[in-house]
């Protein structure tokens, strides 16, 4: 730091000591590598996404970026069978390189799409490689997982139907597309159905988006002067999330209701 | 800023043999270098929350797809926060555009959007950053990011300018206006009683 006068307020300070927790990071990390390896490598797996889509490739990751943070939450859950399925190994890969593999990749999947095909192609089987970005997430899943509820999370799975009996490409049953490979060599994406924490996140994370949802519209309504619509919104998520996340901003809600006959 | 020392030394490596001179970033390395501040920055540079997730990972797609642009010249970390930089105005700006929203109502509401189930110190320092957020919410945009970037993210003077394009005299100059904002803004909202809805 070069500037002449460098004392820290303690307000400053907090600001820098505001920094994200490991298990938030590792959420994350989980989030982006889903869609990095979607971009970058992994699109030789079943994906809805590449069939349909020839020019799938850089352009693709603008609009990706263009979604709407449920909707991104969505696609990273729908790309986690197919990433599952793969070694995670995340190199960097030049444009025109990058171009090639999306090109081969989406008419690889094409062929495959119009070969009728009712069980689902065999993924590539390669030898796992830790990436440098999932080492650390596959170290904690190693902690939270010990090999024997590993096991016992395989045998549930095969308990499961399999992809055979099912008219669809894996992509459609991304439960029952991860296979013992994934177990091993796709720790991102097997903390998605991880018993514990993760789970719970997951769950968390469902429910906040549908309440985020209920009360936003109910907020938006409150602006608008629209106190029934508010009011029946606000009613509706106490009723569907009692203790809900955020049940506190539902209050807040009420409160404005009941003060503020504009709801401002 | 640790984070800097950490910079171009472990986050550059040669490609092995098509062009030994070509420097390459590994995303992955840069991540786990940079990320927790890009998610700080992000935070401060005024991304709502509930955008954070989305903002991030629109930072590192940008760093994914320009990786094979970046020719080394400038520091890893200032090209990643001038991407920061860039994305977080985008998110503000469409903050703006819809203001009738429920983050829109929590961020009114400092009680909403802080964590108070601690006591102590920790409350405290729970406490100053609830007023450090909602006096660094009250600068303009260009005392607000000249701001972050000197104070919190703690960039040079040089880094900024960089970043921010502008000469290094404008700099030191906006910095000084950004920092008598933000005390002030601090001393009126510690001088002034929480009000309640």
């Amino acid at each position: 730091m070069n500037f002449p006068d460098d004392d820290d307020s303690v307000f400053e300070q907090a600001l820098r000591a505001d920094l994200p927790s490991m298990a938030e990071q590792n959420r994350l990390r989980q989030r982006l590598l889903a869609a990095g390896v979607a971009a970058g490598t992994a699109l030789g797996s079943t994906n809805v996404a590449a069939a349909t889509q020839s020019s799938f490739g850089a352009t693709a990751l603008s609009k990706l970026s263009a979604l709407s943070w449920p909707a991104k939450f969505g696609l990273t859950v729908a790309l986690a069978a197919p990433v599952a399925a793969v070694p995670l190994v995340y190199t960097p890969v030049h444009a025109a390189e990058l171009v090639r593999q999306v090109q081969s990749s989406a008419a690889a999947v094409h062929a495959r799409s119009t070969a009728k095909a009712l069980s689902p192609a065999p993924l590539p089987q390669r030898p796992a490689q830790p990436s440098p970005l999932a080492e650390p997430a596959q170290n904690q899943q190693t902690r939270a997982e010990p090999e024997s509820s590993s096991q016992a999370n395989l045998a549930s799975r095969a308990a499961t139907p399999r992809p055979t009996d099912l008219p669809t490409p894996a992509v459609a049953t991304p439960s029952s597309a991860v296979d013992t490979s994934a177990a091993s060599a796709g720790p991102a994406v097997a903390a998605f159905d991880a018993p514990g924490g993760d789970a719970q996140s997951a769950r968390n994370a469902s429910t906040l988006a549908a309440e985020t949802q209920l009360l936003d519209r109910a907020f938006a309504a409150l602006a608008a002067g629209d106190r029934s619509t508010a009011s029946a919104l606000v009613a509706e998520h106490a009723r569907r999330f009692p203790s809900g996340l955020l049940r506190q901003e539902r209050e807040r809600a009420r409160a404005r209701l009941a003060t503020d006959p504009k709801g401002e | 800023m640790n984070a800097g020392a950490l910079g171009r030394r472990a986050v550059m490596r040669q490609l092995p043999s098509a062009e030994p001179q070509a420097p390459v970033l590994d995303l992955a390395t840069v991540y786990e270098a940079y990320f927790r501040y890009v998610w700080r920055c992000l935070r401060s540079l005024g991304v709502r929350d509930s955008q954070l997730e989305d903002a991030l990972q629109d930072v590192f797609m940008v760093v994914q797809r320009r990786l094979p642009e970046f020719d080394g010249r400038a520091a890893v970390r200032t090209w990643l926060y001038a991407i920061a930089l860039r994305v977080a105005r985008k998110y503000r700006e469409r903050a703006r555009r819809e203001p009738a929203s429920l983050e829109a109502a929590r961020e009114g509401d400092p009680e909403l959007s802080a964590v108070h189930e601690a006591s102590g110190d920790a409350e405290h320092e729970s406490e100053r950053l609830v007023l450090a957020r909602r006096a660094l919410s009250a600068l303009d945009d260009d005392k607000r990011e000249i701001f972050v970037l000197a104070r919190v993210e703690q960039m040079s003077a040089p880094e900024i300018a960089s970043v921010l394009r502008i000469p290094l005299n404008t700099v030191y100059s906006r910095l000084r206006a950004a920092r008598l904002a933000f005390e002030a803004e601090i001393a009126r909202l510690r001088g002034s009683p929480r009000s309640t809805p």
